[in-house]
């Protein structure tokens, strides 16, 4: 029976990860009586929503000048020294917890600093290939990873990812520690539906960025053409800067292809479901995105969604693999845009099957089997 | 009597082997052999080039060492208080460091860009002229905030435009009056380029570059990153994989570094596509002309380019071009020498790509041609008496 819970996130920002760490957490604490004490590597504007489960550590923004400040010199190993400083106090009172839940391939770094003798750990990996380059290879996360009683993967293709060798480029978990899970996903508030007007409204959602692929959207919205249908169509980008020049160089694509009238960047949303309730599609560009959480929310809301392999497992669970779209091809995914708008029906029946799809990854639902493979683990954890 | 040198100060962002640096050099190798110039370098940052701006006669000052007690601290700062205190810092410290460089008969900003700005704003002007040698296009200039742009463009004696394309964007979007604006396209070393490629031998440069005998290769150099946009290129492949799958095509990408960010998202495309055993990116190539004559075309995907080196050097090699008709490669390329599409039309591109892959004797004829091109008009020899008659211009009084 887990009582405590020593959770650890790469940061409090409103995405993927962070966003799925809370849910989880909420559900344990309301629903199992589960305290929860969460240690945050980065800020975000979640902090607050972590407070309200329990005591938080957060990265105090001194310790980030500091850190930033040593890594300028070029010395990246004193760098890391000043994070592993605070993170190794901060994470002192996982002695005390059940079990350590570490919620991100970035937030694994603080591993190693955990107190000897502790919990067993338990990690939900997000990410992909290419992120997992970026935090250092494969044969370091594998490395990080080396000691975890459970793994959670939100997708087939992280799951599969997680057992591959690293030779393969994978990260070497033992099958048997790897399970797959939904990330669970807060229902949206009921939204509705607005009728067919004489404009259709295609969104897409996430931070500005490469991976989110926002200038896939761009080149999408080119292919689509101004009009469908004798419809003319609007393209709304939802979601907030990567703190890079990537909202700069999205909105160059958007005046060098002559679409300023057409498509958009909204920037971050707090009504994001309204929003997508009121989407005629989601659109899914991502170059690397295992289960994008707003896919679930848009089909829940009615909308539906399409886009590229891998950031649409949700088509597969609603019965549609076909029209997943491999290797990035414009192309194709303008021609489902074109004929999902020329035909409201077909787009509202795909809505039903993967609002039918989501509904078994949302919170109430997934939580509980995902705890199940939790507690299971710390048992055969304790019994060596 | 030989006549006093004119002091010149050039003011650059770095010296790696991209555009406007290597315009630089071109200039400085110029200069020393046909005027009496004392050139003093000034750049943000250093590279490769700052041997050869010295080899060349010119003092060269690297103001952002890196290794000041102080310099770590706008890194710091930006993390914590924002970009505008960390502009603020780094202010600070250059003009600290560069108080007392004098700026002679002329300042020569070579680009516009943030750290050239900030380069000029450290430097007491002292009287001098000041000509800026503009290298970008909205790309390059949105860069910069667009209160400071205006500030420099109305305060500059004269501009130097890159290409037709620049001109145009500083006289329809920024308002500069025309008549003090000359252009003047890049420079290339035409004899230099094919000597490179010759020392190398097309046997070893295709070797390094992964092709075999049957290959056609496609090539493209500078740094793989969001203007130079190498995922249009390999979108092209992909088409061209899938449509023509008779054709045995490669990609090589010369330049950048394969672990930075653009280099680890070049390779990440690839894969995605599925043309990870297609694609071959040659990283920290010292000079990419050498590796030129291993190629079978040369492909500028390009968001924009003002008015692309690595064209002028890959047509100087003889080599077939095919690029987007974005920013000022129209004024270089036409069907004469390769072929031009509508920016951005993959399917356009892997169309224009495939022609050539499949006519050796065409590919032949349109490299002649480009290199006929650019020695005429383009060669060091022919370009920069042209550029630095404004510059002489201005510093006897006449501008």
């Amino acid at each position: 029976m887990i009582r405590t819970v020593l959770a650890v996130g790469h940061d409090a920002s409103r995405t993927g990860a962070p966003a799925t760490l809370l849910s989880l957490m909420g559900w344990a604490h309301a629903e199992r009586d589960v305290a929860i004490d969460t240690v945050l590597l980065g800020a975000g504007p979640l902090v607050e929503e972590f407070r309200k489960l329990g005591p938080v550590r957060a990265q105090p923004p001194a310790l980030t000048f500091l850190q930033s400040a040593v890594a300028a010199t070029g010395a990246g190993r004193p760098a890391a020294m000043v994070e592993a400083t605070w993170l190794r106090r901060a994470l002192r009172p996982a002695v005390e917890a059940d079990v350590v839940f570490v919620s991100s391939a970035a937030a694994l770094r603080a591993v190693p600093l955990l107190p000897r003798g502790g919990p067993p750990v338990v990690a939900h990996v997000h990410e992909m290939d290419g992120v997992l380059s970026a935090l250092g290879g494969v044969e370091h996360m594998s490395g990080l990873l080396l000691g975890a009683a459970l793994v959670l993967a939100p997708s087939p293709e992280v799951a599969e990812l997680c057992a591959r060798p690293v030779v393969e480029g994978g990260l070497a978990v033992p099958s048997g520690r790897i399970r797959h899970h939904p990330a669970p996903v807060t229902p949206p508030a009921r939204h509705p539906r607005p009728p067919v007007d004489d404009a259709a409204l295609v969104v897409g959602c996430g931070r500005v960025g490469w991976r989110k692929g926002t200038d896939l959207f761009v080149a999408l919205a080119d292919a689509v053409g101004p009009t469908v249908g004798g419809r003319a169509v609007h393209w709304h980008w939802i979601g907030g800067d990567s703190g890079d020049r990537s909202r700069a160089d999205v909105l160059d694509e958007i005046r060098l292809r002559g679409l300023e009238g057409r498509v958009r960047l909204d920037g971050e949303s707090e009504d994001a479901p309204a929003r997508l309730a009121a989407a005629d599609l989601l659109v899914i560009t991502s170059r690397e995105d295992p289960y994008p959480l707003v896919a679930a929310e848009a089909a829940l809301t009615g909308t539906p969604v399409v886009g590229f392999r891998p950031g649409t497992t949700l088509l597969t669970e609603a019965g549609h693999p076909e029209r997943r779209v491999d290797h990035l091809d414009i192309d194709a995914l303008a021609r489902q845009v074109v004929e999902l708008l020329q035909h409201p029906s077909r787009g509202r029946l795909l809505a039903s099957e993967q609002a039918r799809a989501a509904a078994t990854a949302t919170t109430p639902l997934v939580a509980p089997a995902i705890w199940a493979d939790i507690e299971t683990a710390v048992r055969q954890a304790a019994a060596g | 009597m030989t006549p006093t040198p004119r002091q010149v100060l050039f003011l650059g962002h770095g010296a790696e082997r991209t555009g406007p640096p290597l315009h630089l050099a071109h200039l400085l190798g110029w200069l020393a052999r046909e005027r009496a110039v004392d050139a003093h370098v000034v750049v943000a940052r250093g590279g490769d080039l700052v041997d050869d701006y010295r080899r060349l006669g010119a003092q060269v000052t690297v103001a952002a060492r890196g290794r000041e007690p102080l310099d770590p601290l706008p890194a710091a700062i930006r993390r914590v208080a924002g970009p505008e205190s960390a502009r603020a810092a780094t202010s600070i410290l250059r003009r600290a460091r560069l108080v007392r460089t004098r700026p002679g008969d002329l300042i020569y900003l070579n680009a516009v860009s943030l750290p050239t700005l900030a380069l000029l704003d450290a430097i007491p002007r002292r009287g001098a002229r000041l000509l800026v040698h503009v290298h970008e296009l909205g790309i390059g200039l949105g860069s910069v905030p667009a209160d400071d742009l205006s500030r420099l463009l109305g305060t500059a004696d004269a501009l130097v435009a890159a290409s037709h394309a620049v001109a145009d964007e500083l006289e329809t979007v920024w308002s500069v009056d025309p008549r003090r604006l000359t252009v003047a396209h890049e420079l290339v070393d035409v004899g230099g380029v094919p000597r490179a490629a010759q020392a190398t031998g097309r046997a070893e440069a295709r070797r390094r570059l992964g092709a075999g005998p049957a290959t056609v290769l496609l090539g493209s150099v500078g740094l793989p990153d969001w203007r130079k946009a190498p995922e249009h290129l390999l979108g092209a492949l992909w088409r061209l994989r899938r449509d023509r799958p008779d054709l045995d095509l490669r990609v090589a990408w010369i330049g950048g570094d394969r672990r930075s960010v653009d280099g680890r998202r070049l390779a990440d495309e690839a894969r995605r596509l599925g043309l990870a055993d297609r694609v071959r990116h040659v990283d920290h190539v010292e000079d990419p002309a050498a590796l030129l004559g291993g190629l079978d075309v040369f492909v500028l995907p390009s968001r924009e380019d003002a008015f692309p080196l690595a064209v002028l050097e890959a047509a100087a090699a003889g080599l077939p071009v095919v690029s987007f008709a974005s920013g000022g490669v129209p004024e270089l390329v036409d069907s004469s020498l390769g072929r031009i599409v509508p920016y951005p039309d993959v399917v356009a591109l892997a169309a224009a790509i495939g022609e050539l892959a499949d006519d050796p004797a065409l590919r032949q004829q349109l490299g002649r041609a480009g290199a006929a091109r650019v020695a005429e008009r383009h060669d060091v020899a022919v370009g920069a008496p042209r550029t630095w008659a404004v510059a002489e211009s201005l510093m006897e009084g006449r501008a």
